[in-house]
């Protein structure tokens, strides 16, 4: 047990080293910062974005922009979910708008959102769309698959609804809550920069993507990109630690 | 003696082409265990739904159980694996008792069902029989008049299902109430029951109706009037 954890973080690390490496040798062959910097000039632009003034402020803002817009997108997820999941025929009113946002193109929905918003809007307005409807399904998917013996059990019992909607349905979907969370988390960051660079608010990270791409300084893309990775991974870590102890506690 | 707590008239039922019910007649009376026997498949589920609401008889009816709440006892626990034995018992408890004694009812019950020291454990983490036992303890804590019971004790094993039911028999002594037992089991009917009503294969009539008058504490699985009652009732159940 001890020696398959340890040969496990050997080959992390490995493979963490091999990526660099492979990094490293494409940025030598290709030869031009401009083209493909290394990871050596990558962190090093990383540490300069860090110790200078706007760095916290554009991260703020893209974090509080996205926290938002998955908050939102939940809360909304959530209402939603358990309404179709309850009402059959609710579900089938909604099914076919639900399809139609989850297959339109996220940038016709940037495109459309920049003609109608203001850029703080369009990010929230984008995220939204994206997010809400992957929520909303994890959670109608969750409720079908409540044990039917299990609700027909609280009606004949004559348990009223609040109970049965705290005690039974939110404890039973639990799980495609989180899963619904971390993957809505995922997307949220994704979607949330294309919006940025393409509405570009004073403040965001998608913002500065874009300004240092237009002034080639490309270093600063890959610094900025660094740190969207950090964020994902962060909040998919808690997201997951969170799963696995408090979620499925009573197995 | 006995007044009648419900009666049912002419039920039938059919699912499509299938008859299911074909025209079910006789009255429960209050504080009687009542079984009903008879073969696998012959509608006796069908039968309990009807009589606790969940469906609609095509023909007939149930008189006196309207509107009154009714407990139920079901083959298998239909515990929520995320709440603890305690809180499971509250679950159904807890919109119709009032909040101060709710604790002590659950308690109470428990300790009867030989739970009290698992009131904090999630079901997952029982056996099947103890899983059973909480089930049952749910079925007995619930305020009602009419105990519904869909063979309970069927996928216990004979010791299990042995002190299951002495256990059970010992509540409802304490605390009579109008029992209405499913099983396929004339032992366990023979066992527990007042009177024992054996039905048909599908579509399901009443063959023939027994009462038992031996007194429960006389009840052994080798007392003799029992047997020839069991040798005469499975002779009636075999019978095409």
């Amino acid at each position: 047990m001890k020696a398959s954890i340890y040969k496990n973080r050997l080959l992390t690390v490995v493979s963490v080293l091999t990526l660099f490496l492979v990094w490293t040798l494409a940025a030598t062959l290709v030869g031009k910062e401009i083209i493909l910097p290394s990871p050596v000039v990558a962190f090093t632009q990383l540490f300069r974005l860090l110790t200078s003034g706007g760095f916290w402020r554009h991260l703020g803002a893209t974090l509080g922009r996205g926290l938002t817009g998955f908050g939102l997108s939940f809360l909304a997820g959530l209402c939603f979910g358990l309404l179709a999941g309850l009402h059959p025929r609710f579900k089938t009113f909604f099914h076919l708008w639900l399809t139609v946002i989850r297959s339109t193109p996220t940038m016709a929905l940037i495109l459309l959102a920049l003609i109608w918003f203001k850029a703080d809007a369009v990010t929230l307005f984008v995220t939204f769309l994206v997010v809400f409807p992957l929520i909303t399904q994890n959670i109608t998917e969750g409720l079908a698959q409540i044990d039917p013996r299990l609700k027909e059990m609280a009606r004949l019992f004559r348990v009223g609804f609040p109970t049965i909607l705290f005690r039974m349905y939110l404890p039973a979907i639990l799980p495609y809550l989180a899963t619904a969370a971390a993957a809505g988390l995922g997307l949220t960051w994704k979607v949330m920069i294309g919006a940025e660079v393409l509405a570009y608010p004073r403040w965001g990270i998608g913002a500065r993507m874009d300004t240092a791409r237009t002034y080639l300084q490309t270093p600063e893309v890959f610094a900025w990109t660094i740190v969207v990775i950090a964020i994902s991974l962060f909040f998919d870590r808690i997201l997951t630690t969170l799963i696995r102890k408090r979620l499925l506690y009573w197995e | 003696m006995h007044q009648i707590e419900f009666t049912l008239s002419g039920i039938r039922k059919s699912y499509g082409p299938v008859q299911v019910l074909a025209g079910l007649s006789f009255a429960v009376k209050t504080n009687h265990i009542v079984a009903l026997l008879g073969p696998s498949g012959c509608g006796k589920t069908t039968l309990l739904s009807i009589i606790a609401g969940l469906k609609q008889p095509d023909q007939g009816q149930v008189t006196g159980v309207e509107n009154k709440p009714v407990s139920y006892l079901f083959q298998e626990p239909r515990l929520l694996d995320w709440l603890t034995v305690g809180e499971n018992l509250a679950f159904v408890l807890r919109d119709h008792i009032p909040r101060a004694e709710l604790a002590k009812r659950i308690d109470y019950y428990l300790e009867q069902m030989a739970l009290a020291a698992y009131r904090d454990t999630y079901p997952r983490q029982l056996s099947g029989g103890q899983r059973q036992r909480v089930a049952m303890a749910r079925a007995l804590a619930y305020p009602s008049r009419l105990l519904l019971m869909d063979e309970p004790f069927k996928s216990l094993d004979i010791r299990l299902k042995w002190s299951l039911m002495t256990r059970f028999l010992q509540l409802w002594t304490a605390e009579p109430r109008t029992v209405l037992l499913v099983t396929h089991d004339p032992k366990e009917a023979l066992l527990l029951a007042d009177e024992v009503y054996v039905l048909s294969p599908k579509p399901a009539v009443v063959r023939s109706h027994h009462q038992i008058t031996l007194p429960r504490t006389a009840r052994t699985p080798d007392a003799l009037p029992l047997l020839e009652l069991e040798q005469q009732i499975t002779a009636e159940l075999i019978r095409d």
